[in-house]
């Protein structure tokens, strides 16, 4: 469905190029969920807004190839791109409660964008296909005369959802769709999506610093560290059988509600200065493990198991 | 569950506090809440001041009583909206309190300067929510606060260095700049900014998000106070700097022997750090007692709803969609639903319908088991019966 060879996506500011996303390479199925999970800073949402083409200045796409759905998007112009591939082949479900939607529009009028732009409908035929868009995600029909100020959180992250929806893309990039909501929103929200996906058997990125939503949702698991996916694998070996130190630092790192209580673990130092990577391995200078060759090379994603890969030397051969 | 008592939460109180006046065991308490509430109070529109409608107020805390035992974390959990940081700030004295009284224990040498500005105590209590904000300020060495967002709680124009020395210029204006100085490094050092003198010149923009906030609990920390209010601390931060602060907050704890009211949204980290919860629902505590008990085993229905909702990591739950037994959406807190507030969206009120009238009329009793506190007219019925 989609296919991701080595994104390179770069920022040219002043102070200097920051490296936010360094040769990425990700593959998705047909009704997959691929959760994507890092710190802030780890380029995770970079990738996300390279996927859809829409990477905001000073920064571009330096190298790498998409493709979704057969169709190679990083040479397709801005122009082609709108009008083949956004919100018809892949969509993104942005951070609903922060600043998606806009305040002078109806909701209504804001899903009915689609269909007037992309498929040509006239406004009322649009409006009419908005409407019937609610239910699919559990709000009323009326909703769609209201105003995004007139709707709660969890509400207004099921427009988004929705909106997202609204072309049947093959393809749903989710960039970090609960964070702001309260616990027992973000887990209607995630049945919602849960039940979308299954429904109509639509691939997933899920993009989140939180392992615990990642977990709910996704069949495979990418972490990213310093614009680098440092392990690559199935959600179960991800989680049961982690191989990189900073996924197990990471995963330890997590307050429990069940099991025993433990020491929380952290990890010292903070996350790589990206104009500026240290040598050799980006984690190095946090890894408990660190060895001299760490600080030297860098190391290649290693095979550790079926589709398991780990950038780290500890797994070399 | 042997020995039930049923008592209104007024009715324990004023025993408490009886008790407390005849001298008996509320020592180990530095902190008491009673009945306290903080209502804002909505602008009426020309319409309804000419037809005189009553004002209507937003109560955002309606009611609440709990205490804090000394060098304890006390949690208070609940979803945004439900008056958990008003809490804390009224504490603070930050929003005045619409009702109710706070009693706080301060140390010793507090107690005397507060006695030549003429404030009474009782056993070392003092009423602490309608002082006057001189002496208030006297309080505030006692009580400080650390704030969810390291980057807006610290003032970008300053340096660290100003920004630890002005609470000591503000309490202590005759503390020479030699000993400013010796406590400011101290207090750096406490929190692991080392070294200390590395980080006095810089300005917070100059610091990560997890130093900044180390600089937050120094300044709390460097008038020594007994009770520090954390809103949400470490809410901004990254999941693995996390684990870091709140171990830093457990060891200065159990260093200079400090008492934490802890407000999260987060039950699994309150799970972590915190000896007792307070649930919080629309302004009113639904369920208090010890942390790992609640957890382990909710009695109120809303905290049920609030532990099946959190996700783990559990690659498992992928298979299976969560049941969540809890409906609706919270209702606004300038119109709060009758009887008990958690009922409209109250799955065991659906199916208890017939012995669950009261539940429509009158606000629940708190009912003491062991020291916990549930507010359900459930629990109610389970104990006449």
């Amino acid at each position: 469905m989609l296919e991701v060879r080595d994104l390179t996506t770069r920022f040219y500011t002043f102070r200097g190029v920051v490296k936010a996303v360094e040769r990425v390479s990700l593959e998705l199925n047909r009704g997959e969920v691929l959760g994507i999970a890092g710190e802030s800073g780890s380029g995770k949402s970079t990738l996300a807004w390279s996927l859809m083409g829409m990477v905001p200045p000073p920064g571009r796409i330096v190298d790498g190839s998409i493709v979704v759905d057969g169709i190679e998007v990083t040479k397709l112009s801005d122009a082609e791109r709108r009008r083949k591939i956004l919100w018809k082949k892949i969509s993104m479900i942005f951070q609903g409660a922060i600043n998606a939607l806009n305040p002078v529009y109806t909701v209504g009028y804001q899903l009915a964008e689609p269909f007037i732009y992309h498929l040509g409908m006239t406004k009322k035929e649009a409006l009419e296909k908005a409407e019937e868009l609610l239910p699919m995600v559990g709000l009323r029909r009326e909703v769609a005369k209201r105003y995004p100020h007139e709707l709660s959180g969890g509400m207004k992250q099921r427009v988004v959802i929705a909106m997202a929806l609204a072309l049947n893309p093959p393809v749903v990039i989710a960039d970090e769709p609960t964070t702001a909501l309260d616990v027992i929103i973000q887990a209607q929200i995630l049945n919602l999506m849960k039940k979308l996906k299954t429904e109509r058997a639509i691939s997933i990125i899920l993009i989140t610093h939180d392992l615990s939503v990642i977990a709910e949702m996704a069949d495979r698991v990418a972490i990213m560290y310093g614009g680098k996916i440092v392990e690559y694998g199935p959600a179960d070996e991800i989680y049961n059988n982690s191989k990189h130190p900073y996924t197990q630092a990471l995963l330890n790192s997590i307050p429990r509600l069940r099991g025993p209580i433990e020491k929380l673990e952290f990890i010292p130092g903070e996350p790589p200065d990206l104009i500026n990577p240290p040598k050799g391995c980006l984690f190095h200078p946090r890894c408990k493990y660190a060895m001299g060759k760490c600080r030297i090379e860098e190391p290649e994603l290693y095979e550790v198991g079926e589709n398991h890969t780990v950038r780290c030397w500890l797994y070399s051969r | 569950m042997t020995t039930i008592q049923t008592l209104w939460w007024r009715e324990a109180l004023t025993l408490a506090l009886e008790s407390l006046l005849s001298g008996e065991d509320l020592s180990g308490s530095i902190l008491i809440a009673k009945e306290v509430k903080v209502w804002f109070s909505l602008r009426r529109s020309i319409i309804e001041l000419v037809t005189r409608k009553p004002r209507k107020y937003v109560r955002a805390v309606d009611g609440i009583s709990f205490s804090i035992k000394e060098q304890e974390t006390f949690c208070l959990v609940g979803e945004s909206g439900c008056g958990k940081t008003t809490t804390g700030k009224a504490l603070l004295g930050l929003v005045p309190i619409t009702g109710g009284t706070v009693l706080f224990r301060p140390k010793e040498e507090i107690l005397k300067i507060l006695a030549s500005l003429g404030v009474n105590h009782n056993n070392g209590f003092v009423e602490i929510s309608r002082l006057p904000p001189k002496v208030m300020r006297v309080l505030r060495r006692e009580i400080q606060v650390v704030y969810q967002d390291p980057f807006g709680s610290l003032n970008p124009r300053y340096t660290i260095r100003a920004v630890l020395e002005e609470p000591l210029k503000i309490h202590f204006p005759s503390m020479s700049p030699e000993e400013r100085e010796e406590r400011v490094l101290k207090a750096l050092e406490e929190v692991k900014l080392t070294p200390p003198e590395e980080f006095l010149e810089r300005y917070p923009h100059q610091l990560s998000g997890g130093q900044r906030q180390r600089v937050a609990i120094a300044r709390a920390l460097i008038l020594k106070p007994s009770l520090v209010v954390a809103d949400e601390p470490v809410s901004m931060l990254d999941v693995s700097l996390r684990a870091e602060i709140l171990e830093l907050m457990q060891s200065l704890k159990k260093q200079v022997g400090l008492t934490y009211l802890f407000i999260t949204h987060d039950l699994a980290v309150a799970r972590y750090i915190c000896d007792r919860i307070a649930v919080m629902y629309l302004g009113t505590i639904v369920e208090m007692g010890d942390a790992r008990r609640i957890i382990e085993e909710p009695l109120h229905p809303y905290t049920q709803a609030l532990i099946a909702a959190i996700p783990e990591p559990n690659p498992e739950n992928r298979f299976r969609i969560r049941k969540l037994p809890i409906k609706g959406e919270i209702p606004s807190a300038a119109d709060i639903p009758r009887g008990c507030r958690f009922h409209p969206r109250c799955v065991k009120f659906d199916e208890n319908k017939d012995v669950l009238r009261n539940c429509v009329e009158k606000e629940p009793r708190y009912i003491i088991a062991d020291g916990r506190v549930v507010a359900c007219w459930l629990y109610e019925e389970r104990v006449r019966s």
